[in-house]
């Protein structure tokens, strides 16, 4: 059975329906990417995944146990981590506080800051900075890490290149690869369709708040309309 | 030897200062609880009169000695914190999305809640028990003279820094040193990133409710046992000084609160010197205006920009 299993999910924000019957499947040790325009409802999806938007029908599986309606700190709890668009690190607090926020109640969290420290060197070296002034680049590292303290067998991320310099971008990506080695799923939403089409075993494309399409990711970057709508060919 | 001049002055700023603690008390938990909900907690006032009244009430049923009636209302305050978080604030806080954590409307709301509490308590209260002070047994009262050579200091002056020192320390090795601290930043500094980290966010503003209320209860009952002042609108004045010295410290920095209050009481005592009495209040509005026009983030106000 698959890790996460998504099934005909709708969210609605402030009134308005964002997601319409969602549906969708992460096999264990697999990179699925979620391509979609903007809007199309790719955070809404996460967040709901994650605990932090509750559901108006439909259900949610990790691990075989059912996780929807439960409250976002439980759903970290059982493996489930998240590295939020917009990063939302603590800006007043030291990139050490930040990793060990992300530890959650673990008494023992060395090994982990030791595996981070071991993928972003530079955060070991900010560690009693503020998370506040570090650059864009390290913050995301810094996001990814705090998410990476809490042990997840399971990751999401999203957007993690926004705004990079490339050489930010390549960090990052080969990061996603080492984590997937590690033996955590990814789920990655990625504003570079063509570099997370390369990255990702299986893909899902939202248009609206509707899965539009969804096959192994080798399949949808030969597909006219994904060729079309999202890796600029002619 | 200090001449007559010197003796009253500095026996002023020995007031002022005690005062300025006074104002101190309340910004500590003011500032707290403003802190992890960016919103202003009203009802910090009434909590700190309901605080002296559980300690009186106390004192009247069982007479236990000083030190107890300070634990039983310590407990009162926690209670009170809890309930009036889920009364006034928790209804507010239903949506995680970002569009209402943002809300304007939303803080407006939680805001004029809270300022419903404060004003329904007072009134309540003052049906109850009426309008006027409350008589204190002699016993309890706090207002034994200390003689410092020329100067002289009230037991219950010494018992408010005392408070006030404790009270400080106490916080900020909760906030730095211990696990709950980290959490309430955490909180603090960003809502929804605590969300993602898995933190009990409903748990943590909770907890902090309780902190800033039994913070704030304790004040109103050395307050008041060293004032001889207790009564229904005892905590409008003081919670309203002490705002303005949470504004004036930069809104979320407590230190920040604290040495602005202790400037208030300081800058009250002294302009009875040179302004009538009468003048002496409009001190604070006046020092809350410069620092909105020229200092709009505080006086110490200098931190990390929200990413
Ligand atoms: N609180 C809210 N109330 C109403 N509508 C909302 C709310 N939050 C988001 N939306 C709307 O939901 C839609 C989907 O938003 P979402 O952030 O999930 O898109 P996205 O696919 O992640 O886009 P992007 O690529 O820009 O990050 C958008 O049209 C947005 O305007
Ligand atoms: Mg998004």
């Amino acid at each position: 059975m698959a890790l996460l299993q998504v099934e005909n999910i709708s969210v609605t924000l402030g009134g308005v329906p964002i997601l319409h019957e969602v549906s969708l499947q992460v096999e264990a040790q697999r990179i699925v990417t979620i391509l979609g325009a903007n809007g199309a409802g790719k955070t809404t999806l996460l967040r709901a995944i994650s605990g932090i938007y509750p559901l108006e029908q439909g259900s949610i599986r990790f691990d075989g146990a059912a996780i929807h309606g439960q409250p976002a700190h439980r759903i970290v709890q059982s493996g489930l981590s998240h590295a939020p668009e917009g990063r939302q690190i603590f800006s007043n607090m030291t990139v050490r506080e930040n990793l060990q926020l992300g530890a959650g109640a673990q008494r023992d969290w060395q090994q982990e800051l030791a595996f981070v420290h071991d993928i972003f060197p530079i955060l070991q070296q900010r560690s009693k900075q503020l998370a506040g002034t570090l650059s864009g680049g390290e913050q995301q590292m810094l996001c990814i890490g705090r998410a990476l303290m809490a042990k997840p067998r399971l990751l999401i991320l999203d957007e993690p290149s926004l705004g990079l310099a490339p050489q930010f971008v390549q960090q990052i990506f080969r990061v996603i690869e080492t984590i997937r080695q590690h033996g955590v799923t990814v789920v990655l939403v990625e504003q570079n369709a063509r570099l997370a089409l390369r990255i990702a075993d299986d893909a899902y494309v939202l248009e609206h708040g509707r899965i539009a399409l969804s096959g192994p990711a080798q399949q949808l970057m030969h597909d006219a309309a994904v060729q079309n709508a999202y890796l600029g060919a002619a | 030897m200090l001449d007559f001049f010197d003796v009253f002055l500095v026996q002023q700023l020995l007031n002022g200062l005690a005062q300025g603690l006074v104002y101190a008390l309340i910004a500590i938990g003011f500032t707290l609880i403003f802190g992890v909900l960016n919103v202003v907690n009203f009802a910090h006032g009434e909590i700190y009169m309901l605080g002296a009244f559980a300690g009186l009430l106390a004192i009247q049923l069982l007479a236990p000695p000083a030190f107890a009636v300070l634990l039983l209302v310590a407990a009162a305050g926690l209670v009170l914190g809890v309930l009036l978080e889920r009364v006034a604030f928790r209804p507010f806080r239903r949506f995680n999305d970002e569009a209402s954590l943002k809300s304007k409307a939303l803080r407006e709301a939680t805001l004029l809640s809270s300022l419903a509490i404060s004003i329904i308590t007072r009134e309540l209260m003052q049906l109850y028990v009426g309008a006027d002070m409350q008589s204190i047994p002699q016993a309890y009262l706090l207002m034994t003279p200390i003689q410092l050579g020329p100067l002289s200091i009230a037991s219950g002056q010494v018992l408010i820094f005392v408070t006030a020192l404790l009270m400080f320390l106490l916080l900020q090795w909760l906030l730095f040193r211990t696990r709950l601290g980290l959490s309430i930043r955490a909180v603090s500094n960003n809502r929804l990133g605590a969300l993602h980290v898995g933190i009990n966010v409903n748990h943590i503003i909770i907890a902090t409710f309780a902190i800033g209320s039994l913070m704030g209860a304790v004040s109103g009952i050395v307050v008041g046992l060293y004032s001889g002042n207790i009564f229904p609108q005892m905590g409008f004045s003081p919670g309203i000084k002490a705002f303005v010295a949470m504004v004036m410290g930069g809104l979320d920095s407590i230190p920040g609160a604290v040495i602005s209050a202790i400037v208030l009481g300081l800058c009250e005592a002294l302009s009875t010197d040179f302004v009538s009495q009468g003048w002496s209040e409009l001190i604070s509005y006046g020092l809350l205006l410069i620092t909105l026009l020229y200092f709009p983030r505080g006086l110490f106000g200098k931190k990390v920009e929200r990413v």
